[in-house]
């Protein structure tokens, strides 16, 4: 290997995170199954629901109030089924095992995965974006275009984590229907594809333990249209979760190692 | 792996430029994207017939809506709600950290002079006046079927009130038709409609409460003309000053109550029966606490810009009543068990008696109503939506779509804090925003 595996100074952590993020990157793209749905899913839903049906109408709340919760939903999928998924495949085939042998961090490993789930994320934002603010006519504040973009693409690293707890458990025939279910079940319990209102009163409430509806009613604070809980109250929630989901991924890579 | 970490051409160089140049371009998008015309903060000349306040906290009558846009055309609201589509370089006021309402309207007012410009000035877009001369309701309702600019606001009245001979009104020295038997009440009432009443107002009032002994109607009399008030379909309210006439009153089928009695606490059974009733009371609190002596007059001057208001205003709002008799305790005490009973409460404020002023005695009444146990959304209602409902006025009370363009923008968050009702920061009448200061020379009275 030509890099000089001595010198490792911050560059070279950066440049190998990049690079491995490339590669994840280049193999997710090259996997039509995973990359045409992830990007097409929420642009379709949205040309739907947010501009055919909304054209000319005399409010552009719901074409707004779907912008934030359909790249919720853009951002679920490459974030969730990239660890939940790909990680459980890489493991059952030895390709994980492989790559630990290799010099590289496991940092970088997991910065590629959620890197690989960003880009994603953010073409999918921007695509959503521009189909909104050209096509369905919803203006935002610049800052509120800048919030919408970042609380929704901070919305990957629960959901990553989401998807590592179930990779790191989940056999890999299985996690592809585990992740399915969770990811459908999911998005609707959390408002994602239909106002969170139009659901019954319990079901409002057992959304309070979903990750992703967290994240909807974040992102949708940043436009004022959230249902009016304070922001730490979503934060604690959310980052709470997270822990969780970090604290079961772990117990399964010591599982996987020990075997 | 080799040739991609090998060589200069490899992206191990590459990559960090191309991550940044990808985010350099994922924000050059974002900073292009549309964004909202840009709108006036309220501090300048504010704008008329046809523009749009964005971004507000609405009160729209019955409750607080953050983040609403309002968009009047032609003297009424066109649309309010979220986000709406407005057309392009419609002017927009910048409505953030601002609450709106439909202007205020007083139910118990004396009009006379200048008042009604008077009132406008302080957000009472609509006064419903509980006695005053019928050539004076005449005179002003043109305006009121008029979406055309004026500084007044509109004049709803009972006009002539139903008293006996020497009665309470009587003594103003305004000339006043009166009556002394029940069978002149039919055609009493038919004379007051043809003036051109909008409800009948009747005085139920011994002077007993104040120690005195004055002429009032007997109960057949004021039974009666309640009878042929609902038989001419108008509506019949009462000036009752204590609890016994004022249950006496329902009994006859009365519709509303313009005061709350001072005399008693309201027991919560008999609160109940009010309630089971439908009927509405003004308790017009302002005038019970200036009766007390304890007039809201020097708190409501300490709030307000001392140009806004007039010198009539100064001089009813310092008046005191010459012998303060008793505490307000048992009228608010009144007010929060008709209240928690369910019975609609409208805010009044009986001005110009001492101790109140027009229009800005309305901003004393809702702290006086909030005093009573009402909330900050339920004190607004009694003054806007509650208010128009009660005495069957269409068209105003209310922020919606279609109704007429009477607004109150005030800095703040009334939700939390109803003493800011007094920073206003503007008023329109049907669609026209109203001169903020005191300017027209007053009548020679």
């Amino acid at each position: 290997m030509a890099v000089n595996t001595a010198r490792r100074g911050l560059l070279w952590h950066v440049r190998i995170a990049l690079l491995e993020t490339r590669f994840q990157f280049l193999s997710s793209l090259r996997l039509p199954a995973f990359a045409v749905p992830t990007l097409l899913f929420p642009l379709f839903f949205y040309l739907f629901f947010a501009v055919v049906f909304q054209a000319g109408g005399p409010s552009l709340t719901a074409p707004t109030y779907m912008l934030a919760t359909y790249g919720v939903f853009g951002i679920f999928a490459p974030s969730i089924f990239g660890f939940g998924v790909g990680l459980a495949q890489e493991r059952d085939s030895g390709a994980l095992l492989l790559k630990r042998t290799t010099p590289m961090p496991t940092f970088a490993y997991l910065f590629a995965r959620v890197g690989t789930a960003a880009i994603f994320g953010a073409v999918v934002v921007l695509l959503l974006f521009l189909l909104a603010g050209y096509a369905a006519g919803v203006e935002l504040h610049r800052w509120q275009w800048f919030a919408l973009a970042g609380a929704i693409l901070a919305g990957v690293l629960p959901l990553s984590a989401l998807g590592l707890a179930i990779g790191a458990w989940a056999k890999q025939q299985a996690a592809v229907a585990v992740v399915n279910l969770v990811f459908i079940a999911m998005s609707v319990l959390s408002g994602l594809w239909f106002p969170i209102s139009m659901l019954p009163g319990f079901l409002q409430d057992f959304a309070n333990v979903l990750p992703a509806y967290h994240l909807g009613q974040l992102a949708l604070k940043t436009i004022d249209l959230d249902l009016g809980r304070p922001l730490w109250f979503h934060l604690v929630l959310v980052g709470g979760q997270t822990a969780i989901c970090l604290a079961v991924a772990a117990a399964g890579f010591r599982r996987f190692s020990g075997r | 792996m080799n040739d991609v970490t090998g060589a200069e051409r490899s992206p191990w160089r590459r990559d960090p430029w191309t991550a940044l140049g990808a985010a350099t371009v994922f924000a050059g998008i974002l900073m292009v994207l549309p964004a909202p015309e840009p709108a006036d903060p309220p501090g300048g000349p504010l704008p008329e017939t046809n523009f749009a306040v964005v971004d507000v906290t609405v009160f729209d009558g019955e409750e607080f809506r953050p983040h609403r846009d309002v968009w009047v055309e032609d003297g009424r609201i066109r649309a309010a709600g979220q986000r709406l589509a407005l057309p392009d370089g419609l002017p927009r006021v910048d409505g953030r950290g601002y609450t709106l309402l439909p202007g205020l309207i007083d139910a118990h007012t004396h009009t006379y002079g200048m008042v009604l410009n008077d009132s406008l000035r302080f957000g009472v877009t609509t006064v419903f006046d509980q006695f005053t001369m019928p050539s004076l309701v005449a005179a002003k309702r043109p305006a009121r079927e008029s979406l055309a600019r004026g500084n007044e606001s509109d004049l709803f009245s009972a006009g002539n009130l139903a008293t006996a001979p020497g009665g309470h009104g009587t003594q103003f020295g305004v000339p006043v038709e009166t009556l002394t038997s029940p069978g002149e009440a039919p055609a009493f009432v038919e004379a007051r409609k043809e003036e051109g009443a909008d409800w009948i107002k009747i005085v139920w009032e011994d002077g007993g409460t104040f120690g005195a002994d004055i002429p009032t109607l007997d109960r057949e009399t004021i039974a009666a003309v309640i009878e042929a008030a609902h038989a001419e379909e108008l509506l019949a309210v009462i000036h009752a000053s204590t609890l016994e006439h004022s249950l006496a009153a329902l009994d006859m089928g009365i519709d509303g109550f313009v005061h709350v009695w001072g005399d008693e606490v309201i027991s919560e059974v008999d609160a109940a029966r009010f309630a089971e009733a439908g009927v509405f009371v003004i308790p017009t609190l302002s005038v019970r606490v200036a009766a007390a002596g304890e007039s809201m007059g020097p708190e409501l001057l300490e709030a307000t810009e001392p140009e806004h208001v007039s010198p009539m205003q100064r001089q009813t709002l310092t008046g005191t009543f010459p012998h303060p008799v008793g505490t307000s305790e048992a009228a608010v005490e009144s007010v929060r068990r008709l209240h928690a009973a369910g019975v609609r409460i409208l805010a009044g404020t009986d001005a110009p008696n001492p101790g109140t002023g027009f229009g800005i005695s309305m901003h004393g009444e809702l702290r006086l109503l909030e005093r009573a146990g009402l909330s900050a959304a339920e004190a607004l209602a009694a003054a806007t939506g509650v208010a128009a409902d009660a005495f069957g006025v269409e068209d105003r009370g209310r922020l919606a779509r279609g109704r007429i363009a009477d607004l109150l923008l005030v800095a703040g968050d009334l939700e939390s804090d109803l003493s800011r009702t007094t920073a206003i920061a503007g008023v329109w009448k049907d669609g026209f925003p109203v001169e903020a200061a005191w300017a027209t020379p007053q009548e020679p009275q």
